[in-house]
């Protein structure tokens, strides 16, 4: 009886071991794979790695330049390409001014327009026509204008 | 003993390995699971103390007593019998109603039909029954509303029996907000086993295993940011579009969809499997795989802005790539170009293009000066025997006429395709050549018969006829000429030296080699009628159309897919990493790298250029599409429908071919997205507006013209830039007795109408016109709508200006712009206020009486 289970033990580990060391070695391979880059492309894919941004940010980005950047200026800065609004568009780059502002306020304002959260009807409501995930892009990116 | 315990070690190994140390997944699993109960357990918390907030359990007890008393009221005989009779009362009139607007669609559709008869055929007996149908659908109408009233005062009355029980039914939902269940979804988080998440589609052959790990990408809300818990980004675009449980991921992401040992495995970045994980941007090169026509697919937009990347170097003129079968050549015409450049000017061009503009497309072909003589002589030799040069700056001309010049080169806005002096060229998208030097580069009696008809020395040219006369003609001839030089020109040739046979023969081979005449149209030459006797004594022979219909490159319908095994990596097998994307990726940057006696030349790509190039390129596969899969284009559409493609046919046909219009224009989805989108011209304008507009282009959105720059540049505006004065209205279209202006006019109203534009609006007539006129203005204020249009000087100059909109376009238009400004342009800036019938009616009755008066 004691003998068979010890058997059975050391057949059972010796089938285990080589699957293990079969597994090690496939993760052995796996790593040598990809490892040898020229100058060329390691300096392309630095900069590539340098640029990876999040894609709520990107998508950010792009909405924020076609839609906000008009007025509220391509840096955030409130200045636009489109000057001469009365009163004048928000600066996202003054942090003193955007700690005061939780990011439900700015989902908000752009949600609803400006007028919903006490301002002046200039900034329109953009609720229906932006996914509420959109705007949610928008406020991330704006909220980076500030810098950190 | 050392063995026993040996194998004690290894067995505990064994064990350990098995349960976690090849399951990664598990712990992601276990940890996801306790950021999610932390989640539900915060949401049941703030639930509660909601819960408490507005009065508890006491004010549960209260309402749900109030709600017995109301159930027996209901349930009162008196009360039930109203009820079921109501009911009744109900069903026959909704079916009646049902009946009728059934009918209305009938006669609507109908009606529809014969309209679209009538447009195409304008037989009168259309017109007749059209009529008869309107009528039929204004009786029918009138019943469906009288219907309709019906049931909704029974529908009103069976609301007054139950609104009682519904009103504190709602209010018992509104305390408790969902707290039963939110209890339940903790349980059944703990009850959530941990085990391999795997999606299995037949027909692709795909067991995708990623939800192991990633096992919040589908969720509905987001447990936590951090990777792999994360939820799929934007997913009402991906996700919503495609159901995971029907496309799997990695038919779009690639990677090793089956692995779960460990993240590079799954990820695929691992030796020997082909296909790794795409990555940021890359992503999205997988919407080629089924969409036919990716042109303004949301969520594809980087990859739509790569693929512009092939249209602008022309890669399909050497590789066949499927769906650019009928795109235009990217270089102009060149069996007439002896009598256009200077042959010292070629030569410079052939040797390398990037240093005579910065901005040229033309590639890099690495040629001795020798070769690019040989060829330079086979080209100029299409229409003579000598080299020759001409130095403009030889003859001065008036300086009355160049000031002419420049005015009329101001006025028809030349500046808006081409670059000079690094100023201008914002329609990029024509890739218009940079004049800053021309003036050395051309001779004048070409440019003035250019100028005066482009389709007549290249046929297609994106260049317009701006129907000059001969007068103002050589007035921008002196100007161009004489503004336009290059103090670094050679002049080599002033005397014209005859051209050798022997180079001729050189250079007919290295065209050949080099495909030349892949980019430009080359006329072959059949016989020698137009070339000299006496190169034709001494055996010149020109290359037949027949020798230059192969294209010269591989084919690159599947290089996206192509085995790496099949990839010749050459000289470089050691220095770079042997993937398809890195392969590539350096072919793009140094086609001839790979190894000696490669053709490809250099196009000098910037480097975020052969990143978008690539990952254009890295769609182009044969995967295995399901047909459930496909989006066709609509010329795929019409192919398998046997319908040919929407094409301009009679005298618009003619006018477009001159004025080119869809350079910045698009119509009927043929053209650029530069200006305006003018497929539903006809039903938008106002004939009148229209007709003064083209003999006299005015500034509409004064911004907005800058939009394309917005995002690349962080300059100031350029110049304001309207529409060129193309000199409309002033001759006959060829073989027609009817102007440009008519004719354009004419096709707006019969070709680029719609019925979803209605020609007039619902009426209001509880209140007068005046009143409404002033609630628009009212509306107009209040909605800040002058933060962006200009009334007169007051407002915003982003949209456009309104000052005389009542003229410009039509009442039906801007109503149904009220509506959803983005049903005829999806990306258009200005938001959806989602403002009422009542309140569409009133300001489009107030922006309808914003009119200039005649002066």
């Amino acid at each position: 009886m004691q003998t068979t289970l010890k058997f059975r033990k050391i057949a059972l580990l010796s089938a285990l071991s080589v699957l293990v060391i079969a597994a090690g070695c496939g993760k052995q391979h796996g790593k040598s794979g990809a490892k040898k880059v020229s100058s060329v492309t390691a300096a392309a894919d630095s900069a590539a790695a340098a640029t990876k941004v999040p894609f709520a940010l990107k998508e950010g980005k792009r909405l924020y330049s076609q839609y906000c950047g008009v007025c509220h200026g391509e840096t955030g800065d409130g200045s636009g390409q489109y000057y001469g609004l009365t009163p004048t568009p928000a600066n996202f780059t003054d942090k003193a001014f955007m700690k005061t502002l939780p990011d439900e306020v700015i989902f908000k304002a752009i949600n609803e327009g400006s007028a919903s959260v006490g301002k002046s009807n200039m900034c329109p409501p953009w609720g229906k026509s932006f996914h509420s995930e959109e705007i949610e892009f928008i406020v991330a990116y704006i909220r980076t204008l500030a810098g950190s | 003993m050392f063995f026993s315990v040996l194998l004690l070690a290894l067995s505990v190994w064994v064990v350990w390995d098995d349960e976690f140390g090849l399951r990664p997944w598990k712990k992601y699993q276990e940890e996801y699971k306790t950021l999610k109960q932390d989640k539900l357990e915060k949401d049941y918390r703030r639930a509660v103390v909601d819960f408490q907030r507005a009065g508890g359990h006491k004010k549960l007890a209260e309402l749900e007593a109030k709600l017995g008393k109301a159930e027996a009221v209901f349930q009162s005989k008196d009360n039930q019998d109203k009820y079921s009779k109501l009911t009744k009362q109900m069903d026959t009139a909704h079916l009646e109603l049902t009946k009728s607007q059934k009918e209305l669609r009938d006669f609507r559709g109908q009606f529809l039909e014969t309209e679209y008869y009538y447009t195409k055929t304008q037989q009168p007996e259309y017109k007749t029954k059209m009529d008869v149908l309107q009528r039929n659908i204004d009786a029918v109408g009138l019943r469906v509303a009288a219907q309709q009233k019906v049931e909704d005062s029974i529908k009103g009355s069976l609301y007054a029996l139950t609104a009682v029980k519904a009103g504190i039914q709602a209010e018992i939902e509104t305390l408790k907000n969902g707290l039963e269940e939110k209890k339940e979804k903790i349980a059944n988080n703990g009850k959530v086993p941990i085990e391999i998440k795997q999606i299995h589609i037949k027909d692709i052959d795909k067991a995708d295993r990623c939800q192991s790990c990633h096992i919040g990408i589908d969720g509905k809300s987001q447990v936590s940011g951090k990777q792999p818990f994360t939820r799929h980004p934007a997913s009402f675009v991906y996700l919503d579009h495609h159901d995971p449980g029907k496309f799997g991921c990695t038919f779009c992401h690639r990677g090793q969809g089956r692995a779960t040992t460990s993240t590079d495995k799954a990820h695929g970045t691992v030796k020997h499997w082909d296909e790794p994980m795409l990555e940021g941007d890359m992503t999205q090169t997988s919407c080629l795989n089924c969409h036919g026509d990716i042109k303004g697919l949301r969520g594809a937009e980087k990859i739509i802005k790569s693929t512009e990347l092939i249209k602008k170097y022309g890669c399909y003129s050497c590789h066949k790539i499927p769906g650019y079968e009928t795109v235009g050549d990217v270089g102009p015409v060149l069996t007439q170009v002896g009598t256009k450049v200077n042959y010292s000017w070629a030569i410079n061009w052939l040797l390398d293009p990037k240093k005579y503009f910065a901005t040229a497309r033309m590639p890099k072909f690495f040629f001795s000066q020798d070769q690019a003589e040989s060829i330079a002589d086979y080209l100029f030799s299409m229409s003579g025997t000598t080299r020759h040069d001409v130095d403009n700056t030889k003859s001065k001309p008036d300086a009355k006429l160049i000031e002419q010049g420049k005015a009329l080169w101001a006025q028809s806005r030349c500046n808006l395709c081409h670059i000079t002096g690094g100023r201008g060229g914002n329609n990029v998208k024509v890739y218009a050549p940079d004049l800053s030097k021309v003036g050395s580069k051309v001779n004048k009696e070409w440019l003035f018969n250019w100028i005066k008809n482009p389709n007549a020395y290249f046929p297609g040219t994106k260049m317009p006829r701006f129907r000059f006369t001969d007068e103002q003609i050589n007035g921008l001839v002196a100007f161009i000429t004489t503004e336009y030089q290059d103090e670094e020109a050679e002049y080599k040739y002033v005397q014209p030296v005859e051209i050798n046979a022997a180079s001729i023969a050189k250079g007919k081979d290295l065209i050949q080699k080099f495909g030349c005449y892949g980019c430009h149209k080359l006329q072959g030459m059949e016989d020698m009628v137009q070339v000299a006797p006496s190169l034709k004594k001494q055996g010149v022979t020109f290359l037949r159309n027949t020798e230059m219909r192969e294209k010269i490159g591989m084919e690159l319908s599947s290089i996206g897919s192509k085995p790496v095994d099949m990839l010749d990596f050459g000289k470089l097998k050691k220095s770079i990493p042997n993937d398809r994307l890195s392969y590539i990726k350096q072919k793009l940057r140094d086609p001839r790298g790979y190894r000696l006696g490669l053709r490809m030349p250099n196009f000098r790509l910037a480097e975020s250029e052969i990143n978008e190039l690539s990952s254009v390129l890295y769609g182009f596969t044969d995967a295995n599409v399901p047909t459930r899969f496909l989006v066709p284009s609509r010329q795929e559409l019409d192919r398998m429908a046997g319908v040919s493609s929407y094409k301009f046919t009679g005298d618009f046909a003619k006018v477009i071919a001159d004025v080119k219009c869809t350079n910045c224009h698009s119509i009927r989805g043929i053209g650029a997205d530069y200006a305006p989108d003018i497929s539903l011209a006809g039903s938008k304008l106002q004939e009148g507006w229209v007709r003064k507009f083209l003999e006299n282009p005015d500034m509409i959105r004064p911004l907005l013209q800058q939009m394309p720059k917005l995002g690349l540049t962080s300059g100031k505006p350029q110049a304001k830039v309207t529409m060129p004065k193309f000199n409309l209205g002033q001759q006959k279209v060829e073989d027609t007795n009817r102007s440009d202006v008519d004719v354009v006019i004419n096709f707006f109203q019969q070709e680029l109408v719609t019925s979803d534009i209605p020609k007039v609006i619902p009426q209001i007539k509880t209140i007068t016109l005046d009143e409404q006129i002033a609630k628009g203005k009212q509306l107009y204020d209040l909605k800040g709508c002058r933060s962006c249009h200009q009334i007169g000087t007051d407002g915003g100059a982003l949209g456009p200006n309104l000052t005389n909109v009542g003229n410009r376009l039509t009442q039906g238009f801007i109503f149904k712009h009220l509506e959803n400004a983005r049903k005829f342009k999806p990306d258009i800036v200005e938001p959806n206020y989602g403002f009422t019938e009542t309140e569409r009616i009133y300001l489009t009755n107030f922006l309808m009486t914003l009119k200039l008066t005649a002066k």
